[in-house]
This record gives structure tokens, sequence and C-alpha cells, in this order.
């Protein structure tokens, strides 16, 4: 941190800045296919359990916030560390590395999916996720400031692009297929709904960086924002998602969401519009997914005791490229899309609250002894 | 060398005249052909990672150690000079985010030939008391 | 510290290093680009925009496609007459004969621009599931394209030179934008075939498109000029219609005419419903805009009267519930209740309707005229097509929880449907009468 408040090079993020990342984090990668999992769950109730997911996605904010309140100038490594000791801290904070780099790698390979189907089918997807890659490694080299900053620019522009498109495709939408309400009934909802809880606990890959936010009193409400943001959007394309194609139509199609961008039409001459509807959520992912990527090269350091997290950017992105291209087809990659979110809620639980319990157990507290004296700026 | 690519080309060159502060154009027409390379290589995809690329980039700079993109961080007052261009004479005051040592950049009222806004200045200077017409004329100053 | 200096500012490197990496990426770049095979970039000249699709089944089964391909020229409208030209083949597949096309055709073949997506009757009536899934998973494909079946040969029909407009496609696209108001036709698009295909409890019902000349033809009793102005609802016509409206020898058809429907069952068309029973079937499901229609002035007075039906609404009520589970009948009693509003356009009569008692009466009429039409097109889905085209089902499936629907009802459901009584309940009020309260008339 300067020395001086306001002079010199800060790493500040602003609460803004954290609501919008946590809710790009939670929707922007997973709202292309989110209908098509859950929809055969829940049904025509497939919004409400988005909801309910978010409702999850809430007390691991609150307890995320809780966190960083607590050790204000500790990423998650070192608050295990301080927590259970530098051993046990360590695994923790490899795990935690890990969980990013699944999210990273999963959440690559759907960006490149829907850019290659629906877009640039005669493009090698190898070169897709390149492109991706380099990218994520421009950002991550500037740091994450310049993408907090950026993400703040391309949110608006993201969310004003889906009001568009809730606009344009309403015509098309007929509500009467949401209905009846409860869907498959209130037992798959609530299961649905914990499936959902895995998109909006991916939220807790800011913890990494939620030290660098000026005031940690508000770190709590920032996340909780972001992902009620996050999961409303979710629950906007998931519902307009059943309201044009039906329960079944989710089912067949691909991505339901482009499905909606594809009905849209300026006039009666700019056909395909949904390359720009694309385009612009392949930005919002790509800053996503840069994050996701800096929480985990900043976790790795800390875990390896590196003061700077630069020397592994590269390698580090070609493991995330390499395991973004492992599933080899569409159908490998929605095996373990439903893998994934079935069991990564729990870890995503897990974690703050044994830190939580850990940190409350101990009755440690910011500002007692270091088990290291330094920041790791 | 498609027809379409001159066109696009020409186009380009013709609107980068219309940016109002020269150094920003000459930036601009230079990186219009790393865009156009992209574009051709992987259509709309290739001009948003460019575009990505040139964002991150913004993100990053400083200008006198403020960060160049920190106009846009919050709804304040200063979107007025940074998103849209509002008229000269309402900018009072100089911007927080830049630290100024004197936050009062000019008077109220300054155009003072027109009739109105001079009847104005009158009116505040008499309802103001001493030195009218000052924006904040005692809190402005700000020592640091 | 230099971590923090870096973080703000790209890693400074040494002048010559710095240089050979720019160059590094820029070698990457120039890599990448050939890579993806921009040498093989298709420019907008050598794309053929088609503008409507047109499908049918040969004698011994094979299938044609029709495409009908734009060929923007420089010259003004008027001078070029045919700005399109249709290409045909034959395969075993859509498929197979889309691939065929693409030899057939000088430019690259770009589908994202089909106004209008043509099926003949016999293929319709084989299934149109067999070209739903080419068209489904084709990215270039919109949703958005209108859906006909002709009973005309369909290449005549997108080989029609009409004087409207410069093709065919385009002709039919902006006859069912543009008259969204004439409510003979249902606007049937891409979208909601595929969804209604789905569900057995929402039959689709898809726009017909005929031939006509520019003088009355064939079968079809007609008015004035052969738009789609004239087929506004005209009394009711016998349900299966004749085979278009080639019969006069004099007459070249050179119109196209939206009016009619053709009501499938899953996705094989079981027959035609005319003007007045698509109009009934469209008012049940709420898809109505308007609807114009003449009857006899009720009364002893003779006469016809004119009207606009600008508004309605129907609901359909179960009286007696319904009752999900093995053993229990399901569905019973429906009752459609449909309110509405009618302007009078037209009094050809000698009852002027000047008092409270003869508007009365009047309202009375509209609601048995109504009623009648609706009764007919119960009958008609019922008996002769045997399919819920006025999607009773869909109104119990928003009703049951989704497991009983799929279990219970959905399998036997178009058994069911012939068996309910189906009650319509019509009441309409009159509302505007125009400009004048009473026709002008000569004083005897």
């Amino acid at each position: 941190m300067g020395d001086r408040p306001g002079h010199g090079s800060r790493d500040e993020i602003y609460y803004t800045q954290i609501v919008v990342i946590t809710a790009m984090i939670v929707f922007a990668t997973g709202f292309l296919a989110a209908a098509r999992v859950l929809v055969p769950v829940a049904g025509t109730a497939a919004w409400i359990s988005v909801l309910i997911g978010g409702a999850f996605g809430l007390g691991i904010a609150v307890l995320a916030g809780y966190l960083a309140a607590r050790f204000p100038d500790h990423s998650l490594v070192r608050m295990a560390e301080r927590v259970f000791g530098a051993p046990l801290g360590k695994l923790i904070g490899l795990t935690f590395a890990a969980y990013c780099t699944v999210v990273l790698g999963l959440g690559s390979r759907e960006s490149v999916l829907a850019m290659w189907i629906a877009f640039l089918q005669t493009t090698p997807p190898v070169l897709i996720s390149a492109v991706f890659y380099v990218l994520i490694i421009y950002a991550a080299y500037l740091g994450i400031e310049a993408i907090a900053r950026v993400s703040l620019i391309f949110f608006s522009l993201v969310v004003a692009s889906l009001l568009v498109l809730t606009a344009l495709a309403s015509p098309v939408a007929v509500p009467g297929r949401l209905l009846p309400i409860v869907g498959n009934g209130l037992g798959p909802v609530m299961r649905a709904g914990f499936l959902a809880a895995s998109y909006a606990g991916e939220s807790i890959v800011v913890l990494a960086f939620i030290r660098h936010l000026k005031d940690k009193r508000g770190a709590s409400r920032a996340m909780a924002t972001g992902v009620a943001t996050g999961m409303a959007i979710m629950a906007v394309a998931t519902g307009f998602g059943v309201m044009m194609l039906g329960v079944r139509g989710i089912s067949r199609v691909t991505f339901p969401v482009l499905e909606t961008a594809r009905m849209v039409g300026f006039g009666q001459f700019l056909e395909r519009a949904e390359i720009l509807f694309l385009a612009l959520w392949f930005s919002a992912a790509l800053l996503k997914l840069a994050t996701v990527f800096y929480a985990s090269i900043t976790s790795v350091a800390d875990v390896l005791g590196l003061r700077d997290y630069r020397p592994l950017i590269i390698p580090y992105a070609l493991l995330g490229a390499a395991l973004s291209l492992i599933p080899k087809t569409v159908l490998e990659t929605f095996d373990y899309l439903n893998v994934f979110v079935r069991y990564s809620v729990w870890y995503t639980i897990a974690l703050p609250v044994v830190l939580v319990l850990g940190a409350v157990a101990r009755g440690l507290r910011e500002g007692g002894d270091d088990i290291r004296d330094r920041d790791a700026g | 060398m498609s027809p379409i690519m001159v066109i696009v080309v020409a186009v380009t060159g013709l609107a980068s005249f219309t940016i109002p502060h020269y150094p920003t154009g000459l930036a601009i027409r230079l990186l219009r052909f790393l865009l156009l390379f992209l574009s051709a290589a992987l259509g709309l995809f290739g001009l948003m990672a460019g575009l990505m690329a040139i964002a991150l980039h913004l993100g990053a700079l400083t200008s006198f150690g403020i960060p160049y993109l920190e106009p846009l961080m919050k709804p304040r007052p200063s979107l007025r000079d940074a998103v849209w261009r509002s008229a000269v004479f309402t900018f009072n005051k100089r911007p927080e985010y830049a630290e100024p040592l004197d936050q009062v950049r000019q008077k109220k009222f300054i155009r003072t030939w027109a009739p109105g806004v001079a009847e104005m200045a009158r009116k505040e200077s008499r309802e103001g008391g001493d030195g009218g017409g000052e924006d904040g004329g005692e809190k402005g100053s700000r020592g640091r | 510290m230099t971590g923090m200096r870096a973080r703000t500012q790209p890693s400074v490197a040494p002048g010559g290093l710095r240089f050979g990496r720019a160059v590094i990426v820029l070698a990457c770049l120039f890599a990448a680009a050939s890579l993806s095979g921009c040498r093989d970039a298709r420019e907008i000249e050598s794309v053929g925009f088609v503008l409507g699709l047109g499908i049918d089944e040969t004698a011994d089964g094979r299938i044609e496609v029709w495409a009908q391909v734009a060929l923007p020229s420089a010259k003004p409208a008027e001078e070029e007459k045919q700005q399109s030209w249709t290409a045909r083949s034959v395969g075993d597949t859509v498929w197979d004969a889309v691939r065929q096309l693409n030899d057939r055709s000088t430019k690259v073949l770009f589908r994202a621009h089909v106004r209008a997506l043509v099926f003949g009757e016999r293929f319709a009536r084989g299934g149109v599931a067999r070209a739903l899934d080419v068209l489904a998973r084709d990215g270039q494909f919109r949703y958005k394209s209108w859906v006909f079946v002709t009973s005309d040969p369909v290449g005549d029909v997108l080989g029609v030179e009409t004087k409207q407009s410069s093709s065919a496609a385009l002709s039919l696209d902006d006859l069912m934008r543009n008259t969204a108001r004439s409510s003979t036709a249902p606007r049937s698009r891409f979208l909601d075939l595929l969804t209604s295909i789905e569900q057995p409890g929402d039959q689709p019902l898809l726009a017909r498109v005929s031939l006509v000349g520019p003088t009355e033809a064939g079968g079809q009793a007609e008015g004035e000029e052969s738009t789609a102005e004239a087929g506004r609802g005209q009394g009711a016509r016998g349900p299966e219609g004749p085979e278009g409206a080639k019969g006069t020898p004099d007459t070249e058809p050179n119109e196209l005419r939206v009016e009619g429907s053709a009501a499938l069952c899953g996705d094989r068309m079981v027959g035609w419903l005319d003007a007045e029973e698509t109009a009934m079937a469209l008012m049940v499901c709420n898809k109505l805009p308007a609807y114009s229609f003449v009857m006899p002035m009720p009364g002893g007075e003779g006469g016809t009267i004119g009207f606009d039906m600008i508004r309605s609404h129907a609901d359909t009520l179960f009286p007696k519930g319904i009752h999900t589970g093995h053993a229990a009948e399901l569905v019973t009693e429906v009752v459609i209740r449909i309110t509405g509003t009618v302007d009078i356009r037209e009094v050809l009569s000698s009852e002027q309707l000047m008092s409270m008692q003869s508007l009365d009466s009047l309202q009375a009429g509209i609601s048995r005229h109504l009623e009648a039409g609706v009764r007919r097109l119960v009958d008609a889905a019922q008996n002769r097509l045997g399919c819920d085209v006025i999607s009773i089902g869909e109104c119990v499936r928003r009703r049951v929880p989704a497991k009983a629907w799929e279990e219970d009802v959905a399998p036997t459901w178009h058994d069911q449907f012939r068996a309910i009584t189906i009650v319509p309940d019509v009441r309409f009020t009159v509302g505007k009468r125009g400009m004048t309260m009473q026709s002008p008339r000569p004083v005897h």
C-alpha cells in the first residue's frame, strides 16, 4: 500500500468495483448454459431455483465479508495460515487455488465453446482459446486494478445489452410457458437451487483480493450486492429462455440464451445480431476469467512464498489453456459442467465456514502476532 | 484487400478527423490498423479482443499518479466532463480525484457580457454579501 | 519497491529486448491470422442471400428443396422486374437436397435472411419433422422466419412474379408483417412451430398461402383484387379448399394470398381450416388482433351488417375441474368464454339500429353468430381434424403440476380432447359505429 494516502501506486479497489466484479464472476460464464442445467431438474421454476441459489450465495458472501473485515490486509491464503498454522493453511490455500483453476478451465471452455459453435465455426478452438489466454495474461500482468476498472465499464454495457435483448425479444416470449409456477414440485426446485448455488458460490474467488478494498466494513455488503445482481441477471436470462423455448425446447438447444439473442434483428437488414451480444458477453467472460486467474496465481504465489506473482503468469496460463482443451466435444463439456455444479457448492460453503469457525475458535484478530512480517503487495 | 476493407479504412480515416483532441486522434489512427487486422483475422471476436486489450491498457495507465480512467469510476459531477461535454462556464470546481490544492477554478457567473447572467451575478452578490458570486468562496481553498 | 511500480506500468525491459519481444508478438499474430484462414474470407459480393426456402416431396418420396436467392443489382428497381432467382434440387433428405443446391449456386448460400419457409402439402402431410432438424441445427437459419403451407406447387409459389415486390419471399414477408390486422391467417413463425410440436396440448397452425390470379379464379369466392386485403372472412367456405386458384386458363396467377391455415397433429398435417375457422381458432387462443366479418342483420328487417372486431379476450374455464390420476376422467367439460367489442362498419339494411332494443338484439345476434362459428371450429377440431388446435391442453398444462401433466395427461391427450364437451360462451358488445349514425339514402 502507498505510504502517502492517495499518491503512488495504490492497488485500491472501490466498493462499486467489488460489486461489479462479484456480479461478473457469478453470471459471466454461467448464464449462457445455466438454463440447460437447471430446467431438466426444476422445470418451469428454474428461475426460482436461481433465486434460491442466490440466497445461498448471500450467506456465503456474508461470511466472506466477515472474514475480510476480521483480517483486513490478508489474502485468503494468509488468513488460512493465520488461523490454522503454516502447513494446514498452505494446504487450504492450495485447495483454493485448485478450485480457482477448475473454475478458470471450465469457464474458458464454455466461453470458447459458445464462440466456436455460434460464430467462428471453421476456426480451430485452440486459436480462440489462445486469444482468450493472451488477453488474460495481459490483464494479470497489469494487475487487479486495471481489471477492476475495465470491469466497471464493461459491466454497464453488458447489462444494457441484456435489457435491449429482453425488450426486443419480448414480442415472441409467451409468459404462459412459465406456468405452473412451482414447476416439477418444491423438492426438485430446492435441488435445482442447490445446483444454482454453485454459480453464486464462485464469488469466494473475491476473497483472494478483497484486502485491496479500501473500507473493509463494506466488504460484506459489496459482495452480497454483487451476488444478488449476478443471480438476478441469471434468473432473468433463465426465465426468458423458458418463456421463449418452453421446457422441452430448452433441453434440446445448446445455449438457450443464445437462441433468445438469435430472435433479435434490427430492422430488416441487420440480421445475426446475436454476434454483437456474444461479443459483449465474451468480454464479460474474459474479465471474469482474468479475475479468477489473478486470484489463483496470487494464491499460488502466497502458498509458495513468492514476493511477486508475475513469473507464474505464463506457465499458469498454459496450464489453464491446457485444462480448457481437455473436454473434446460439447457433450463432454456439459458432462464436466454437471459434475462441477453438483460438487463445487460444498466447497464454496465449506471454505468460508471453516475459516470463520477457526478464527472465532482461536479468537484471532488482525494486529496480533504476525506469522510473516510483510504484506503480499 | 477487398473493396469493403478499403471503404472501412477510408471511412475510419475520415472519422478520425472528428476527434477533438489531436494526440488522442493520432493514437487512435495508429490503433485502428491493429483493430483492422484483428477483425480481418477473427471477425467481431477479434475486434472485441483488440478493444479489450486497449481498454486494459487504459485501465493500467496513470497520469501524474492519478489513474487514467478515474473520472469514470464513480458517479460524480466530473462525469459531465468525461462522458459528455457540458458548457465550460459550468466547470466551477476542479475534480476531486485530482486532489488539487485549490478546488475553485472559476467564479460562478463569468459570462457577465450576457445581460441575464450579469443580473444573476448582481443578485447573488446582493444576497451573498462580500466578494459575491464565488462558488464556495471561503470553503473553496483546501490546503494540503 | 519494484513490484509495486510494476503494477501500474508494464515492466520496462531494456530497449533491445523489448523490440525483440514486440517482433515475436507480431509474428505470433501473423501466425494466428493464417491459422484462422483469413485467406478464405468471403466478401459480400460473393454471398448469396437466400430469401425464401421451399420444401416439398416428390411422388416417389424424395425431397425437393427450392431456394430463392436475392440478386442485388445496381439498376433501379423499375427497370429490373425480377431481382431474384429460384433454384431447385432433389435429394433423399432435406440436407442432401440443400447440399446439392450449394453446388448449383455461383454464390455461397447464406441462410440468415430467409424470410419465408414454404412447405408443400404432400411434405406437410408426411411430417415436417424431417425438415426441422436441419433448420434447428443450422446456426445461420433464423427462428423468426415465417412458415407457410401451400397446396399449390411450391416452385410456382416461390417463382411468382408479383407486381408488389421484387420476389415472392419478400412479398410473403410483407404480407405477414404489414397485414397483421388481417386475421385470417396465423402469424406462424418457425419458433412457434418448434415449440408447438413439442407440446401435445398446443398443436401448431401454419398459415396457408395460395396463388391467385388478377381476377376471380378457382373455387375460392373472391371479390375485388387478388391481394391479401380481399380475404377478409367473407362468409364461411367449405372446409377443404379446392386445389388453389389455377382454374381459369386465361389468367396467370401472379399474386399471393395468405388466408386460412393448415392444422398439424404432432408434425403431420391433418387438414385445412378455412378463413373463418382459422379466425375462430385464433380468437380462442387469444392470438387474434382483429377480424372483419359480415352477417345478416338479426331481426326481421333483412339486409346485412359488416363489423370490425377490434378487441377480444378468451378464457378457458373448467367448471368441473381437472382431475389427474389414472382412474379418473381428466377433463370432461370446458367452457370457452369470449368477450369483446365490435365496431359497425357497414349497414345495408332498413334497420338502422337507432333504438336500445335493436342494439341489444344486435349484440345478441353477433354473439350467436360468433358462437356458431366457434362451434363449427370445435366440431372441425374434434371430429374432422382430431387434434387440439385450440390449446385446451396448454391451459390444462398450466393448471396441473408438471409431473401430472407429463405422466397422466399428455400421453392420452389426443383421445381425451376428442371426448371433451366444449361449450362456447360468447358475449360481444357494439362499440363505435363510425362517423354517421344512419345510412345516407335517397328520399323516395
